[in-house]
């Protein structure tokens, strides 16, 4: 059965509509009379965040500021009251910084003074991304997607382009079989499999092994093309990595739009039918971008075993920032999941090969001639994070060198042709990647004190209190209430802090030779088969040591140096807070085992099991392709079924109003002999088998979204640092354990690194 | 969060609320009254309290096993006693133990008394007579020795009962004798016109008419500020008079003088010599051919003297005032002499002690101190002053540093410190720790500069040091703990503006503020309503005690009797009758004078704070944080009210801003509602006890009673030249609501604007969209 839409599939008539031309172009207008209203607000805001004050004034003005907070979040749903809560942020901020400016920059010699600037640099870099943040995020837009309004005959082609390289052949099959069930006209829809791991030149390779498996691999994916109607390409080599790929098949085909999916981006079935509609309704627009969903942890969450637990980290980018910048017309291609104008392409020549973020590339190339884009906060495709902390941070610093290059070779502020906003919008998506310069600069700013005696923060207890705190507290406070929703407190923190350490030589490097970069194909589904200490965590050992050795430094200059304790206090302090997150970092990097091989989704879809003709009812819990959850009502009903015989289960897509009856492969209860949960294990011997299951596993992206709608907020930045160390604490002690077992196998004459070999696994079916 | 943010505000709330105790603190040390010089002069009895030679209130304690004490003292060198004793009050611990506790007393090192401190008699009064040759002219000091126990065996050194106290208001140091009647000098000015007990206090400045010409009054102005700078800090007893001629005997002695006495008063006879001729022996006159400047004994007796400031034009009447109020060493050992030229410095008269300047450092030794090596015997400590500016505005994060160079001896406990305090008030403690002694450099030392009161700050170093033998019954020695502090130490100012609030009787008080700004007094007018003796006894007075504070007489002040223009542009001070004063000088004071007084009354209803401003509270805790003095905690609006009646002895003083000058100055109005009760009330007023309650801007005093009222009645201004950024400090301070109420009225409108832009924004894109 196919759920392929055909030929005959009718629309609902329209007229194209360009109308929103005139208003789009006037969006940004403004008054000479609001100008000046915000000129003068803006003076008046700047006036009172430098006018200076002694701490008791100072003291005032914070309580009266959080007395302000304290009134704007009551009425939060309110945008004025959102506004002035932002307002008053600002100002603790500015004033922080004014003050920080004008009274702290003093050293003893000239070491110290270099290194209080390098912080002070440090502190304007967190300063400017909170302020380009807060633009950025000012008035989030919340598209949910629109239908096409037309006849069928004016539907643009589109085509489907899913490049790969080497990833698995079966992940890709649920892709590619995705793609061809995706809702829209098959006349004008055309899948095409873009295999960068089956080019000419590597299937002419001189080493005989890389020539079979390359073979071996392309004919698999072609005879998976075959089966689900995909078109299957290669090209003569790697050239350009992914964009060249893109740019090979760009020429190749014709379609009026192109949808770009990652090989492990399993689109939903509405995913054209919910985007194609803004095409047709505004001719500038090249793009319209939607989120990626990540089935799996990331490596970071997983080892925290906070997955499900907290938004995971892509979450803010996705669900609130790109939203924002959709405000602003700047939200930008992400790589996969979006769907781009191919007049908009012809116009730069394709995707964009100078720099190894293409996606961001093509986007600010595209924005600057005047095209606008769209981003529509819905997930409409299961994408997989990397499995392992290796994986992620490879990804990491390919996303951080890319956008470093943007900013260097293509920077927002001097870019002609873009407006206000989207400088804004790119400048803070570029510049946010500098972050790692600024994280190491945090991390090591106390140890130059309680190490070494520099004063690189010399500040008395009271200013420290008057200025220092609040500033600190106001960021916490604007980020829970900005981002909430979207990424728990600290969190961002413990994510920059791992990627920090090995992103800074890249980082650095970039700056230094901004075209050096190289694209970097970020693995997926490395499966883990046993727990093991990522072998990343040397530097970790190194700045804990280092810390440690600080509290030292910091108690001997509490007692040797009485008249400097405050300084001693505060750097303690601060030590303290880099010592949680390096704790946590430390719990990250104990890599815990993964075996699942088929990411599972969330749901909560009514189901019966049926076996050997007896039903129970119950409710399926997550779906992946191998598999599902399934709870069943009555437990003691469910321990009366015969497991070895053959089953069913059977359910509905509410959705699109289909019933589904799958086989399954086997039925696993679990459970304390309660049976109140029971594994499937979905049986897809057969084409048609698999498009069933993808079909119920990946075609409602609603269940995504009510995913993602019902995430859980953090509603106390306490509680979420305290989740947050516990979380970390308990990892960092299993890290501390395996490596305790190691070095005593050591010392008992064992191969110490066979235990902590991390044995990626090829991808088996369930 | 909010936790933190009270603790954040309580912490700042006592820091600065210590500082502020500290400055209040200072204060009070600032205003200590000065040793009254009041001598009581019965036949040839000259006696003082102790308590007149302390600048400290209260009693003498010596506390501990060990502890001493000094007092100084100046003898005048024409005293010639021949009879001095000591009437000491001395209250003990009934805890020592008798025979192990005493009293010793010396006098200038001699042992003129040893007290058996007794427990079964604890208080208890000893006259000792002071050997007559154990005195010296000028400085001489009284030392107390105590050595307290309370039992034989081994004890603790420091325990609290171990205390003895010297009842300093009822002891006294009498001197019996008679008085050199030798030929003063030129030279001896210097000696003669000082508090030192046995010199004349009491002076008649006489002018050769009745009435009292624009000359007059400018002259005998500057006569009494140069008598009231040389007294130092007691004001003399000045009043003016006019000469009267007196019939001599023919066998009279060629220097008697034709002029009637003025009691029994020093005079000081002023004018040109044409018009004091007839007051004068024949011989002076004759030696007044320019300016002239000399001194006599008056009928020669031995104290009370004659100065005769003249000359035959008043140019040469100006020149030898000024020569008379500069001349301060003793090369003329003469008569007389006749004054060529005084050429001032340029731009400024430079003061003894003058303002430290900000952003500079100084050595020690720029403010007296000489290098000194304390010890337990004693001197246990060195203290100096430092006279702080009265206009300064600083940042609360700028320090005083001091660099302090010092060494001390070997064999310290390791618990030793060495204590620095700024006007009697801990400020940090210096460990001294290495058992081995050592020599420090440039050790540093910050002092917040907002703990320096306006005016005079006493720094005060001491060491607390143990030998580090120590035991039960253990013999040790502490002639090791020896602390050199070095004159090369440094003080380092911190960089401020001069920017002050006005009126403020307080600084006033501390400084003479603003009349002392300008160190010349070219910024200072005197304006008499009349030209009544009792007036213008009452605005030299006045000028006197600006002088004192200023610690030079001020050239360039000038004194009318009208409001000319020469006055208008100056800050003025007033000098009058209520009824006398201009209607164009009151039009910005709190107070009238026309048929009915207009008075400011102290508003009682916002004696209830929560009635009156529910800020109130917050607003006492934030003034008190800030360091102000308690008075500035609630500004009530007065209550004015137009009445009869008189101001009967009361005398009054009003500081409010000069309703005639341009620019911005200050007036500041001293009235009564007599001209006698003006005198009365000015004489009243230079006592310590009047001039250290002044405060506010408006203040009410009686002589004879010690209480002073204040209250705030006029109109605030500032003066001074202050940095853009540290006038917003300045005034966001003393405003922060206003400030508050700012920040939130942006708030608001920023938020609005930016919700209609965005709304606008959002409403266009939709319309597109759909």
């Amino acid at each position: 059965m196919t759920l392929a839409p055909s030929d005959d599939l009718t629309l609902d008539a329209g007229p194209a509509d360009p109308v929103g031309e005139r208003e789009r172009e006037t969006a940004g207008a403004m008054g000479l009379g609001t100008k000046i209203l915000l000129g003068v607000l803006a003076v008046l805001f700047l006036f009172l965040a430098m006018v200076p004050t002694d701490i008791v004034t100072q003291t005032l003005f914070v309580l009266a500021a959080y007395m302000g907070l304290l009134a704007t979040s009551i009425w939060e749903r309110r945008q004025v009251s959102r506004y002035a809560f932002f307002a008053i942020v600002t100002l603790l901020s500015l004033r922080y910084l004014v003050w920080r400016s004008t009274e702290t920059l003093s050293a003893d010699d000239l070491l110290s003074l270099v290194l209080t600037y390098v912080l002070y640099g440090a502190e304007l870099f967190g300063f400017l991304l909170f302020a380009l943040s807060l633009v950025v995020n000012l008035s989030p837009r919340r598209r949910t997607g629109t239908e096409p309004a037309t006849r069928l005959d004016d539907l643009p082609t589109v085509d489907i382009l899913i490049p790969t390289y080497n990833e698995p052949v079966e992940l890709l099959a649920v892709t590619i079989a995705a793609s061809c069930q995706v809702t829209y006209p098959k006349s004008k829809l055309a899948v095409y499999v873009l295999d960068d791991g089956g080019t000419r030149a590597k299937l002419a390779h001189p080493d005989p092994e890389i020539r079979r498996v390359t073979a071996e691999r392309a004919e698999q994916i072609k005879a998976v093309c075959d089966r689900m109607g995909a078109i299957y390409m290669t090209r003569e080599d790697n050239r350009s990595a992914k964009a060249g790929n893109l740019n090979a098949a760009y020429v190749r085909t014709g379609g009026e739009l192109i949808l770009v999916l990652d090989a492990d981006h399993v689109p939903t079935a509405d995913i054209l039918w919910r985007t194609v509609g803004y095409f047709q309704r505004d001719p500038k627009l090249f793009l319209v971008q939607t989120p990626h969903f990540m089935a799996n942890p990331d490596p970071i969450e997983k080892n925290l075993d906070t997955f499900q637990l907290m938004p995971s980290e892509n979450e803010m980018f996705f669900r609130q920032i790109q939203c924002g910048l959709d405000f602003w017309d700047s939200s930008f291609y992400c790589g996969s999941a979006g769907v781009l104008r191919r007049a908009a392409l012809d116009e730069v020549g394709g995707f964009g090969t100078e720099t190894v973020t293409e996606d961001a590339e093509t986007s600010i190339d595209l924005h600057a001639r005047g095209w606008r884009s769209i981003y529509v906060d819905r997930p409409m495709i299961t994408g997989l994070a990397p499995e392992t902390f290796t994986g992620f941070v490879r990804q990491r610093i390919r996303w951080a060198q890319g956008m470093i290059q943007i900013f260097l070779l293509k920077n927002p502020l001097r870019k002609p042709g873009l407006t206000l906003g989207q400088r804004i919008g790119y400048l803070s998506s570029c510049l946010y990647w500098f972050f790692p310069i600024a994280r190491v600069t945090f991390l090591a700013a106390p140890l130059a004190f309680l190490l070494f005696g520099r004063h690189v923060y010399d500040v008395s207890a009271e200013e420290f209190l008057a200025y220092t705190v609040p500033h600190f507290l106001g960021f916490i406070v604007f980020t829970n209430a900005m981002f909430r929703h979207v990424r728990w407190p600290f969190i961002g923190a413990v994510y920059e802090l791992m990627q920090s350490l090995f992103a800074l030589v890249p980082v650095i490097g970039t700056i230094l030779r901004p075209h050096a970069p190289r694209f970097a194909v970020t693995p997926k589904r490395e499966f883990l088969d046993q727990n093991f200490i990522s072998p990343l965590a040397a530097p970790f050992y190194a700045i804990l040591l280092l810390i440690l050795i600080g509290y030292a430094g910091g108690l001997w200059r509490w007692y040797a140096v009485p008249d400097q304790r405050d300084v001693v206090l505060i750097t303690l302090l601060w030590n303290t807070l880099n010592l949680i997150g390096l704790l946590s970092a430390l719990g990250a990097l104990y890599e815990r085992r993964q075996r699942r091989s088929a990411p599972r989704i969330p749901a909560s879809l009514e189901a019966r099991l049926a076996i050997d003709g007896r039903e129970v009812e119950g409710r399926l819990l997550d779906l992946s392709v191998g598999g599902a959850c399934f709870v069943p009502y009555d437990a003691a009903a469910a321990q009366t079924l015969d497991f070895s015989k053959p089953a069913t289960v059977h359910t509905e897509r509410k959705d699109i109003r289909r019933s589904y009856a799958l086989r399954l492969k086997r039925v696993m209860p679990r459970g304390n002999g309660e049976f109140d949960e029971i594994g499937l294990s979905f049986a897809t011997p057969s084409l048609d088998a698999l498009n069933e299951v993808v079909s119920l596993v990946h075609g409602d992206s609603g269940r995504l979204k009510e995913y993602w709608d019902t995430r859980p907020e953090a509603d106390d930045a306490i509680d979420a640092l305290f989740f947050l160390l516990r979380m970390g604490l308990v990892s960092a002690i299993d890290h501390v354990g395996l490596m305790v077992r190691m070095a005593v196998r050591a010392v008992l004459g064992r191969r110490m690194l066979t235990s902590i070999e991390a044995r990626p696994a090829a991808a088996s079916e369930n | 969060m909010k936790a933190q943010d009270i603790v954040s505000f309580v912490f700042s709330v006592l820091t600065v609320l210590m500082a502020a105790l500290a400055i209040v603190g200072s204060a009070r040390a600032q205003d200590a009254p000065p040793p009254s010089v009041e001598v009581t002069r019965n036949g040839t009895v000259h006696e003082r309290s102790l308590a007149e030679l302390r600048p400290e209130f209260g009693n003498l304690a010596l506390k501990r096993a060990s502890a001493n004490a000094e007092i100084y003292y100046s003898l005048s060198p024409r005293l010639v006693p021949s009879e001095a004793e000591l009437e000491l009050h001395v209250i003990n611990s009934v805890a020592l133990l008798k025979e192990r506790s005493q009293l010793v007393v010396r006098n200038n090192g001699a042992i003129v008394g040893q007290i058996s401190l007794d427990p079964g008699a604890p208080s208890q009064v000893h006259v000792l007579r002071l050997p007559i040759n154990s005195f010296e002219a000028g400085f001489n000091v009284l030392r107390f020795d105590v050595a307290q126990h309370y039992t034989l065996e081994c004890e603790d050194p420091t325990a609290p009962e171990l205390w003895t106290e010297i009842d300093t208001s009822k002891s006294r140091i009498v001197f019996r004798g008679a008085l050199d009647t030798v030929t003063p000098s030129l030279a001896e000015v210097d000696d003669l016109l000082t508090p030192a007990i046995g010199n004349p206090s009491a002076f008649a400045l006489v002018n050769p008419s009745a009435e009292l010409g624009p000359r007059d009054l400018k002259w005998g102005n500057l006569i009494a500020q140069a008598l009231a700078v040389r007294f130092d800090y007691v004001m003399p007893d000045i009043v003016s008079a006019a000469a009267r001629p007196r019939e001599l005997a023919p066998d009279a002695a060629p220097m008697a003088f034709p002029l009637a006495p003025v009691g029994s008063r020093s005079i000081v006879l002023f004018g040109l010599e044409a018009e004091i001729k007839p007051f004068l022996p024949a011989i002076v006159d004759a030696d007044i051919t320019g300016p002239f400047v000399g001194i006599y004994a008056y009928d020669g007796a031995p104290d009370q003297f004659a100065y005769v400031i003249s000359g035959t034009t008043p140019e040469e009447v100006d020149l030898a005032l000024l020569a008379f109020a500069r001349q301060n060493f003793p090369f003329i050992d003469e008569s007389h002499m006749i004054v060529s030229a005084v050429v001032e410095p340029k731009l400024t008269a430079v003061p003894r002690l003058k303002p430290i300047m900000t952003d500079t450092t100084y050595r020690f030794d720029d403010f007296g101190y000489r290098t000194m090596t304390m010890r337990p015997t004693g001197p246990t400590s060195v203290s100096f002053a430092i006279d702080w500016p009265a206009d300064l505005y600083v940042k609360e994060s700028e320090n005083v540093a001091f660099g302090l160079n010092f060494s001390y001896g070997a064999g310290f406990r390791s618990d030793a410190v060495l204590n620095v305090s700024m006007n009697g008030r801990f400020q940090r403690a210096i460990p001294l720790d290495d058992a081995r002694g050592a020599n420090v450099r440039d050790y540093r030392v910050e002092i917040p500069a907002r703990l320096l009161a306006p005016g005079r700050n006493t720094l005060t170093i001491e060491p607390v040091a143990f030998s580090s033998t120590t035991g039960e019954c253990l013999p040790f020695q502490t002639d090791n703990l020896l602390v050199t502090i070095f004159e090369s130490s440094t003080i380092t100012t911190p960089p401020a503006d001069r920017y002050v609030h006005q009126p403020d009787l307080g600084l006033f008080r501390m400084t003479g503020f603003p009349y002392t700004s300008v160190e010349t007094g070219s910024d200072l007018g005197v304006l008499v309503a009349a030209t009544d003796r009792a007036t213008v006894t009452a605005a030299w007075i006045l000028a006197g005690k600006i002088a004192q504070l200023a610690d030079v007489p001020l050239t360039q002040m000038e004194i009318a009797s009208s409001l000319d223009a020469s006055l208008r542009e100056r800050n003025i001070i007033v000098v009058g009758e209520l009824k006398k004063i201009e209607a164009d000088l009151l039009e910005t004071a709190p107070i009238g004078v026309q048929d009915a007084y207009r008075l400011p009354y102290p508003d009682t209803t916002t004696a209830n704070p929560r009635m009156a401003d529910p800020w109130a509270d917050f607003n006492a805790a934030y003034e008190l944080a800030r360091g102000r003095e308690k008075r500035d905690v609630r500004q009530p609006v007065p209550v004015t009210m137009t009445q009869t009646g008189t101001l009967g002895r009361n005398a009054m003083l009003v500081a409010y801003r000069s309703p005639v000058a341009a620019t911005k100055k200050t007036v500041t109005l001293a009235t009564a509602q007599s001209a006698e009760a003006l005198e009365l009330g000015i004489r009243a007023l230079t006592e310590p006890e009047i001039w250290g309650q002044l405060g506010g801007d408006l203040a009410l005093w009686r002589p004879g009673l010690d209480t002073v009222h204040t209250q705030r009645a006029s109109e605030v201004y500032y003066l001074g030249r202050i940095k853009p950024m540290n006038y917003l400090r300045f005034h966001s301070a003393r405003a922060p609501w206003w400030w508050v109420l700012a920040a939130v009225a942006v708030i608001l409108l920023g938020a609005t604007t930016i919700n209609r832009l965005v709304t606008k924004r959002a409403a266009r894109q939709d319309t597109a969209d759909s």
